[in-house]
């Protein structure tokens, strides 16, 4: 065989490869296929979290508010090309109440783990759903993946989930009081 | 080049083509329920990541060895988690979650029917981790004590302990060094791969 039959071949079976083959398939790509190949097993994530009080959550974050979810949605991502594609969940949440920060009218707040594609992510956060009223004490770092969106400064204490009664339940159990008090009590903060 | 030559060349670049995508996905079995324990020893990943984290009075990847020590000393447990950096197994690797929130390093597990099926470690690189017994500052972190930590998650301890002076309680404070495991931790892993 000469050279005039063998480079249209080569051409044919190279090019694709270039084109194709070393691209990166899409973070939703490989969730799909990692959800495909997950389902029914448990995906759970442990955070070790630094040992702050109260205080320094409300020093380091930018705004604090009464809330309520209207709209999540997960979505996956892979972040610095780890093994397997991770779940996060966007919330937005229509701000009722600032206690510290300037007043936005609807904020987008991301939260590490969730459902999606049939796999869930359990992660030491508190599970929130549209009509979930909350109080969260949230920062921002542009450089994370998180972006532009807040999080919460503590992934387990950060956010009170109010219930029917009107008491605002932490994870940490004895930060749970009335929403008022919790209120309160994080307004004083903010101003010492 | 020969006719078969040419064919040759041309499936082998098919055949590659096929297995790029492939090759990014593994395919696993199913499993119905979480009991988390391995079913052999393991070995441990370390990623390029993990040198962002600061590291200027340790050096991440052999102190990753001897936390890994600290679990696979306990001799009424048979499980071991090894170096070895060509394995593709339990990966550890950092990422910059944010200065501001308190988490400082996760551990992301898959399990069930019986089994730790994979793990893997993210440490926040944007905190100040350090060997605390050499250097520490206003808010330094114990290298060392969240790596035995998380290590303890990946043998398939999914609880973290209320018990004083352990490395598995939920918190960890600055310039604390709590690389020891206690009479339950040890308990713990014994109980699971005695």
């Amino acid at each position: 065989m000469n050279k005039k039959i063998i480079l249209p071949f080569l051409a044919l079976a190279i090019i694709p490869v270039l084109v194709f083959g070393f691209s990166q398939p899409s973070a939703d790509e490989l969730g799909k296929q990692f959800a495909k190949d997950h389902q029914g097993m448990t995906i759970g994530v442990h955070t070790l979290e630094e040992d702050i009080t109260e205080q320094e959550e409300i020093n380091r974050s930018s705004l604090v508010v009464e809330g309520e979810i209207l709209n999540t949605k997960a979505y996956w991502i892979n972040v610095n090309d780890q093994k397997y594609p991770r779940i996060f969940t966007d919330y937005t949440v229509q701000v009722d109440e600032v206690i510290k920060g300037d007043y936005k009218k609807i904020i987008k707040v991301t939260i590490g783990g969730g459902e999606l594609d049939g796999v869930k992510t359990s992660m030491v956060a508190p599970e929130l759903a549209k009509g979930d009223k909350v109080i969260m004490i949230l920062g921002k770092d542009i450089s994370s993946p998180f972006g532009d969106n807040y999080v919460p400064i503590s992934i387990s204490k950060s956010t009170y989930v109010i219930d029917e009664d009107g008491i605002a339940e932490n994870k940490k159990s004895d930060r749970s009081d009335n929403k008022d008090k919790v209120k309160e009590r994080l307004a004083k903060l903010a101003e010492s | 080049m020969t006719e078969n030559n040419a064919k040759t060349v041309l499936f082998a670049s098919l055949f590659a083509m096929l297995m790029i995508p492939v090759g990014m996905n593994t395919a696993f079995a199913d499993h119905t329920s979480d009991t988390s324990t391995w079913s052999t020893d393991r070995e441990f990943d370390i990623q390029s990541s993990l040198n962002n984290i600061s590291h200027a009075s340790f050096t991440p990847a052999t102190d990753f060895e001897d936390a890994a020590d600290v679990w696979n000393n306990v001799s009424g447990s048979w499980w071991d988690i090894t170096r070895d950096d060509s394995s593709n197994d339990v990966e550890i690797g950092s990422w910059y979650m944010g200065f501001h929130i308190a988490t400082l390093a996760e551990t992301t597990y898959i399990a069930g029917s019986g089994v730790m099926y994979d793990a893997y470690i993210d440490f926040n690189s944007a905190k100040d981790f350090r060997d605390v017994n050499v250097s520490q500052g206003w808010w330094s972190y114990d290298y060392e004590t969240v790596a035995v930590h998380e290590i303890g998650h990946v043998a398939g301890i999914h609880d973290h302990t209320s018990t004083s002076s352990s490395p598995m309680q939920a918190v960890l404070a600055t310039n604390t060094v709590d690389r020891t495991l206690n009479s339950h931790d040890i308990a713990t892993i014994e109980g699971m791969y005695s």
